[in-house]
């Protein structure tokens, strides 16, 4: 057995933590039936992709995540521990519901009333936020869809 | 025509992605073992907190100005940074992504590259939370030093910077530092301040027989670059060239059946992750220190490479050959601080060529093997071992203030209310 010793300042000035990436993932079309000549089975022609929830929740990955509701500020829109899923990529609308942070505050679900310049919550109990001119409101993202487990 | 994006204070800005609430407080995230500062938000600079600060002793400090110390979370940093890679890349024809926080991406053909990097750089404050400082050259070097005027004045640049004429690059040359020039080293730095080059200028005007004399090829087609004159070009992302499990211990560590333990343990995570990327390695290396901070302690730090018989990515074969260089390494007396297995000269499972002395009954029994340890580890977590391997939760990672894994975890996603 061959044994090579290397200088350790050698070493340790290159080291770093390193991580092994994802495979990249391929996608090709898969023909049970297979490929060979002859009378091919008539049900192929008609094979589409199976329903995802990705696809047509998450549609775009990087710029979706998901949150967990807590409270009862959005009841009975939401209840608590229902899954939000909130896509970054889109401007909140009018009374379309947002997850914002008014002048570094908590982020907070809220429905949004762009004439009246308020932050609404869909439970009456709850308070408006009304926001000024000079507040700054971030906005995480557009809540699009939830999921409830049922029990 | 090249851009440098390059995101501000990456790791902190990704702890603050979801916690707005603390962003006016100084940041900072530590090292792995919660040893040292690496990254820290604004904030957290102006009350002169260093890159490198060591957390036990500036522990007092950081209470008295509420200091939000976070533990490293790769796994967050390296989701956040995945969404920003694919969003940039959507914006370009090609891009070469250089490191966890910063891409390269080549611009050419765009009518109005200003226009569309402010976009860009609007599209990801957005969607991550995350802000960008953008650079603009005709060349990469100098998109490295354009990023670098965008991220000194925000204010004036708005955090994006074109040199877009031969005026800006001048004025640019000046004011660089070449100790700053992307790929002079600090040992390259000293040497030229020893030749009177202090500047970029300096360097760009020192005459091409001299620099290809001492600083060979590489430091010649630097000073193109600085020039303006395009000679590097985007770079492939290639497979890893090789994977490394290296970890420190939270105690110092004597004993060499603890030593070897620790090492099985890096040898079956390294076989895993070339398993996982489908790559075999041709030869182990081994190395254990001790700790270099204590200079009461005697010190000391080998390393030994030992190739393989042929390319292997079985965990028999790696963790085999990992004891036999901690067994030749290992000395007695030295408290030891930390160790690693890196696994070298990697290779595509595939276009191995085999050894015809190995039997290769034996060879496909291991892979069989190994794949029913990945599966069942999937299945039950990490539960299978080989005996050398450790199973206690005793050398777990030092993270005593690790945020939640916010994308990645369905029971630690975000609670709001």
């Amino acid at each position: 057995m061959n044994i090579n010793y290397i200088k350790p300042q050698d070493l340790f000035e290159g080291l770093e933590w390193i991580e092994s990436k994802d495979l990249q993932r391929k996608y090709v079309n898969f023909y049970p039936s297979g490929v060979s000549a002859g009378f091919p089975k008539p049900t192929d022609d008609f094979i589409e992709h199976k329903l995802s929830l990705d696809e047509r929740y998450a549609y775009n990955p990087e710029t979706t995540f998901f949150v967990r509701l807590t409270g009862m500020s959005m009841y009975d829109t939401f209840l608590e521990n229902d899954i939000l899923i909130v896509h970054t990529d889109k401007r909140v609308e009018n009374l379309q519901v947002g997850i914002f942070s008014v002048n570094g505050s908590k982020y907070t679900t809220k429905r949004l009333d762009i004439k009246n310049k308020l932050l609404l919550p869909d439970n009456k109990l709850f308070s408006t936020i009304a926001i000024s001119e000079t507040d700054v409101v971030n906005c995480l993202g557009r809540v699009i869809a939830f999921l409830r487990e049922l029990t | 025509m090249f851009a440098l994006i390059d995101c501000n204070n990456f790791y902190a800005s990704c702890e603050l992605i979801f916690r707005p609430e603390i962003a006016h407080l100084p940041v900072v995230v530590l090292s792995n073992q919660d040893g040292c500062v690496i990254a820290r938000n604004a904030v957290a600079k102006s009350l002169d907190i260093k890159m490198g600060d060591v957390y036990f002793q500036k522990q007092d400090y950081f209470k008295l100005y509420n200091v939000q110390v976070f533990s490293s979370n790769y796994t967050l940093y390296g989701d956040i940074s995945h969404r920003i890679m694919t969003i940039i890349s959507s914006y370009c024809k090609d891009i070469e992504v250089y490191s966890v926080d910063e891409a390269f991406i080549d611009l050419s053909g765009q009518i109005n590259p200003n226009q569309l990097m402010e976009e860009l750089k609007l599209y990801i404050r957005q969607t991550t939370q995350v802000n960008v400082s953008i650079g603009i050259a005709s060349t990469k070097v100098l998109a490295k030093a354009a990023n670098k005027i965008a991220k000194t004045y925000p204010e004036q640049t708005k955090g994006i910077y074109n040199i877009d004429s031969e005026e800006k690059r001048l004025k640019c040359l000046k004011w660089l530092k070449i100790s700053d020039v992307w790929g002079i080293g600090s040992q390259y730095a000293r040497k030229l301040n020893r030749e009177q080059i202090f500047k970029a200028i300096d360097y760009v005007n020192a005459n091409n027989e001299y620099i290809k004399k001492h600083f060979s090829v590489v430091g010649l087609r630097l000073k193109y670059e600085l020039e303006g004159k395009s000679v590097l070009k985007l770079e492939d992302v290639k497979a890893k060239k090789s994977i490394a499990v290296t970890r420190s211990f939270d105690k110092n560590l004597t004993d060499f059946s603890q030593l070897k333990e620790r090492v099985s343990t890096f040898a079956s995570i390294c076989s895993e992750k070339l398993r996982k990327q489908k790559s075999s390695c041709s030869a182990i290396l081994v190395f254990i220190h001790t700790n270099y901070f204590r200079k009461d302690l005697p010190r000391y730090s080998k390393s030994i490479i030992i190739p393989l018989s042929e390319p292997n990515s079985s965990v028999i074969e790696i963790t085999k050959a990992t004891h036999e260089g901690l067994k030749l390494i290992y000395k007695k007396g030295y408290a030891y601080k930390k160790a690693g297995v890196i696994a070298l000269d990697l290779c595509d499972e595939n276009v191995i060529q085999h050894n015809i002395f190995e039997e290769i009954n034996n060879r496909a029994k291991q892979n069989a093997l190994c794949l029913t340890l990945d599966k069942l580890n999937g299945k039950y977590g990490d539960k299978v071992r080989l005996a050398s391997q450790d199973f206690g939760e005793k050398w777990k990672m030092k993270q005593n203030f690790a945020s939640p894994n916010y994308t990645t975890k369905w029971n630690e996603i975000l609670a709001v209310e």
